[in-house]
């Protein structure tokens, strides 16, 4: 019963998180809600007794991933008069109604599947993490690291493209 | 209907329709807002929602799902670097965060 009160309070709180995070003018807000949204996640986790993805929701996403929005936000340093963007455009909530049925079309696949069976869950240790990457999702794991190498390669590369031009209009 | 595996606990259906509209949510806010530092912020809701729709699957099919919600989350990381980074560039070259004015290619 107290499972059930902590998970529709955290999951009403991370949609309306999630929805003040997409509808603020200044980037900073938006990733502070976004903050909250993350915090809320690794709850909804922890209440299933996966501690140790609830652990690594808050220690990667929310510490690293989202430090790094505050860092780009802050080497923007954008006034707030260049956050208002011109005309408002009304046709743009027309997005609104187009996404309730998106929703029930995807809702009504996973209900279609309501004869699988709930599996007794009990803990997600990290030894079990191991034997997953390791035996089952070899192919992954092992994919995710050239993915990484490639990005960091493309991050490098685009970010620091421009700097021979800069250094010019300086002088 | 089943409703819950152990002690009438929360089902995996909860987590999933969770997931779901979180998922909508991000994919509206990428449609709705011009901010680019907000596009990414309505992506990053948006693969939220997927790690939950993941999570509510390891309920009916075991802890290989979450698994691949720890995979999803190192693509995340990276989609959010990568993302990061054409921003800042955007940013030198055009000296905007409004994508409406980023139409060189149109020309």
């Amino acid at each position: 019963m107290i499972e059930k009160i902590v998970f529709y309070a955290a999951g009403l709180s991370a949609i309306v998180f999630s929805l003040l995070a997409i509808s603020r003018r200044q980037p900073i807000f938006g990733v502070l809600y976004l903050f909250l949204t993350g915090l809320t996640i690794s709850l909804l986790f922890a209440i299933k007794n996966s501690f140790f993805l609830a652990l690594i929701q808050i220690i990667v996403y929310v510490g690293a991933v989202l430090v790094l929005f505050v860092f780009v936000i802050a080497m923007m340093n954008l006034k707030i008069s260049e956050l208002f963007f011109g005309a408002f455009r009304r046709w743009r909530y027309l997005v609104v109604i187009v996404s309730i049925p998106i929703l029930l079309i995807l809702g009504s696949a996973i209900f279609s599947q309501l004869s699988l069976r709930e599996q007794k869950f009990t803990y997600f240790t990290a030894k079990d993490v191991g034997g997953a990457l390791y035996k089952d999702l070899f192919f992954q794991f092992e994919y995710l690291s050239i993915f990484l190498i490639v990005a960091i390669v493309i991050t490098v590369f685009v970010g620091s493209r421009f700097e021979k031009d800069e250094k010019i209009q300086r002088r | 209907m089943e409703t819950g595996g152990v002690m009438g606990g929360v089902s995996g259906y909860e987590y999933a329709i969770l997931g779901l509209i979180l998922l909508i949510i991000g994919l509206a806010g990428v449609v709705l807002r011009r901010n680019i530092i907000f596009l990414l912020i309505s992506i990053e809701i948006a693969i939220n929602g997927v790690f939950l729709l993941f999570f509510g699957a390891s309920l009916k099919v075991g802890y290989i799902s979450q698994a691949i919600v720890l995979v999803l989350m190192a693509i995340a990381a990276a989609e959010a670097a990568v993302g990061l980074a054409l921003a800042i560039s955007i940013f030198r070259i055009a000296k905007t965060v409004n994508i409406d004015e980023l139409s060189e290619m149109k020309q």
